[in-house]
């Protein structure tokens, strides 16, 4: 198998994104930009290694961080899969006697209307400063299956792997408090970032968007490093 | 002569039970039954009581999630027979306590309950560049085991 090694590079901040919600995002580098195009076929699966940082983020009403990996299935990205962590106010907050209330979710989204989204959660997540492994492949019955150390959580067989593209994110809604995943000293990490793509494996962890809350381009409060194995990333809140 | 009517009353009930089960009787849900389905959820009749008292699960839902409680308008208890193939997820404590769920490793007509909020407020994650409405979950429904308790997964949408 041929390995190719992606050098995205940071390509800036663009401002565009937020119209539909006031949310922070820092997304890692996908396969063609996260674009689709008529010459892409075959994302068959994402994996990725994230690491919970040590002291999960305080998120407040309507906030929320999370990490996951993602496979879309349009150029409008109205279909999608998504496996990952989250810690969010809508769910996690009202577990009140749950501990860090963090769980793992498996989320699709099937057409891109307000009610188009269906979200699977566990009653339980990663614990602080473990890393999991997590997993979207289609399983060549046309699902495309989210696992979190092997353990599935959800399936989703209504679009094809025909011009899916991948994306991965951690965000925090409306930028409360430690609303990103991590602080200086123990950032959240994202390794063993891959995804396979026409038989190749492809490395690719150029961060190439943060936006925040507002769609501006400030990144005084987030920032991030990757190292020269080009497979691993990590985020922080410099406020933390 | 009496013992007989109420021994052909009692298998009477018995038989419709049975062949109301078999017959994949639409089971009486609240639930999206066209959402669950995207989720390859389905939902059957459950053919008798459930071991764990209904009131007492309602209670602990509502208790462990108490913000939805506030926040929802209604809270919805349904005892229902649950398929969902692609959940293994489960937790430790969930597997050990209940022995068929860990054979099978996942739920195949099983056992549950269903606590739905009804009127909570969650967004979707949504991708860069994504160009839908911002997808609102209105609804979050937590599955407990109905032989034990025990909570073993959630959805909301």
């Amino acid at each position: 198998m041929r390995f190719k090694i992606s050098t995205l590079a940071v390509m800036g901040v663009l401002s565009l994104f937020v119209a539909q919600s006031a949310s922070a995002n820092a997304f890692v580098g996908g396969y063609d930009d996260c674009y689709p195009s008529a010459t892409d076929s075959g994302v068959t699966s994402i994996f990725a290694n994230i690491k919970t940082p040590s002291t999960y983020p305080v998120v407040g009403s309507n906030s929320g961080s999370s990490a996951w990996v993602m496979i879309t299935g349009n150029d409008s990205h109205t279909i999608y899969a998504q496996v990952g962590w989250e810690k969010s106010y809508g769910i996690s907050s009202k577990q009140n006697n749950a501990g860090d209330g963090v769980h793992y979710f498996y989320e699709i989204n099937y057409g891109g209307s307000a009610d188009n989204d269906i979200k699977v959660f566990n009653p339980v997540g990663p614990d602080q400063g473990v890393t999991h492994a997590y997993r979207l492949y289609n399983d060549g019955k046309g699902n495309f299956v989210g696992t979190e150390d092997g353990a599935q959580i959800g399936s989703y067989s209504a679009f094809k792997g025909t011009g899916v593209t991948f994306a991965e994110e951690l965000n925090g809604t409306n930028q409360w408090a430690a609303a990103y995943p991590g602080s200086a000293s123990s950032p959240a990490v994202f390794d063993s970032l891959r995804y396979f793509f026409n038989g190749t494996t492809y490395y690719s962890p150029g961060l190439f968007w943060v936006n925040n809350a507002y769609g501006g381009s400030d990144r005084t409060n987030y920032k991030y490093g990757v190292d020269g194995s080009s497979s691993y990333i990590k985020f922080w809140d410099t406020r933390y | 002569m009496k013992k007989r009517y109420w021994f052909s009353a009692l298998m009477a009930v018995v038989l419709t039970g049975i062949v109301t089960v078999q017959s994949g009787a639409t089971p009486q849900t609240e639930l999206n039954l066209t959402t669950l389905s995207k989720i390859h959820m389905r939902l059957d009749v459950p053919p008798g009581q459930a071991k764990m008292d209904k009131n007492a699960v309602l209670e602990q839902i509502k208790t462990k999630y108490a913000d939805a409680t506030s926040e929802s308008k209604q809270v919805k208890i349904e005892y229902q027979l649950v398929t969902n193939p692609d959940f293994t997820a489960f937790t430790t404590s969930a597997l050990e306590k209940n022995p068929e769920l860990k054979a099978k490793g996942y739920m195949e007509k099983f056992p549950v309950y269903i606590v739905t909020f009804k009127g909570i407020h969650e967004e979707g994650h949504v991708p860069l560049n994504y160009k839908g409405q911002t997808p609102i979950h209105t609804e979050m429904s937590i599955v407990v085991d109905a032989q034990t308790g025990e909570e073993l997964m959630g959805f909301s949408h």
